[in-house]
């Protein structure tokens, strides 16, 4: 199906970082939410979200990152989001979701705000 | 251009693409319709969660046109009456810890768009949303008294 978003993901440092392609939408967050919750799952886990493949996210989505943030928050984790494109950064302000998990620019600055050590800073 | 859908969530990814084809297609930005995507994605949501009420062996309808400026979305259906504006609610301040899951659909989708109407005709649900081409219509041309 044509819909599916297919996420890679990767280790950097001690940061885990999805990166989603395409639409993040009722019918393809399941998955993306199923790899990202786990991963928050850990005490103290630091996960990355890199968005500069993502066309667009909905509301579903942003409920998946919501409870990711709850989750991070419960198991003392770091939670963060990167490289939005001009909608997705739009879709963030308008839900003021900067204010549910931190937005960085690209993901060198991400990974350089959330695990200092793993990117040699 | 109208197009028939089965009152399903996998349908939604289906009514984006065509909307996204024929909005481009008209002259509308890659960052609006990307906008206007989104818009029609949770107003198609929102009917199959809650006039349909997740009945999937229903059908709704899109008419897309271009009226004067505009790329406009009509989305049509014989479901319980429900006025998606009216549920509008602003959005939460705070962090996760402080906001419930859910309830930004329908505030993403009129914000996303220049224009929102929703009107009952009938036994239908009726509701038109625009993107407008050139500029947003409360913008003035430079000079304009």
């Amino acid at each position: 199906m044509g819909g599916m978003v297919a996420t890679s993901e990767q280790k950097v440092g001690n940061a885990s970082v999805l990166s989603p392609t395409g639409r993040v939408d009722v019918e393809t967050t399941p998955p993306l939410q199923e790899r990202l919750l786990p991963l928050l799952g850990t005490s103290g886990a630091v996960v990355v979200i890199d968005f500069s493949g993502v066309t667009y996210i909905s509301s579903s989505g942003l409920r998946a990152l919501m409870l990711g943030a709850k989750e991070a928050k419960a198991k003392g984790g770091k939670l963060a989001v990167c490289a939005l494109n001009e909608t997705v950064a739009e879709i963030f302000r308008i839900s003021r979701f900067n204010q549910v998990v931190p937005v960085y620019p690209d993901l060198r600055g991400a990974l350089t705000a959330l695990d200092p050590a793993g990117v040699g800073v | 251009m109208i197009l028939t859908l089965a009152s399903s969530p996998s349908t939604v990814g289906q009514a984006v693409e065509a909307v996204r084809r024929f909005a481009l297609g008209s002259g509308l930005d890659e960052a609006k319709t990307a906008a206007l995507g989104v818009a029609v994605d949770e107003a198609v949501t929102n009917v199959v969660r809650h006039a349909y009420r997740g009945d999937a062996g229903r059908v709704l309808t899109l008419a897309l046109s271009v009226a004067g400026d505009a790329v406009q979305v009509e989305i049509l259906d014989h479901g319980h009456p429900f006025d998606p504006l009216a549920e509008v609610t602003a959005p939460p301040d705070g962090g996760a810890e402080d906001r419930e899951v859910g309830g930004l659909g329908l505030l993403l989708m009129r914000e996303l768009v220049d224009e929102a109407r929703y009107i009952r005709d009938g036994d239908r649900n009726k509701l038109m949303l625009r993107a407008f081409v050139r500029h947003s219509p409360a913008r003035r041309e430079p000079g304009a008294a």
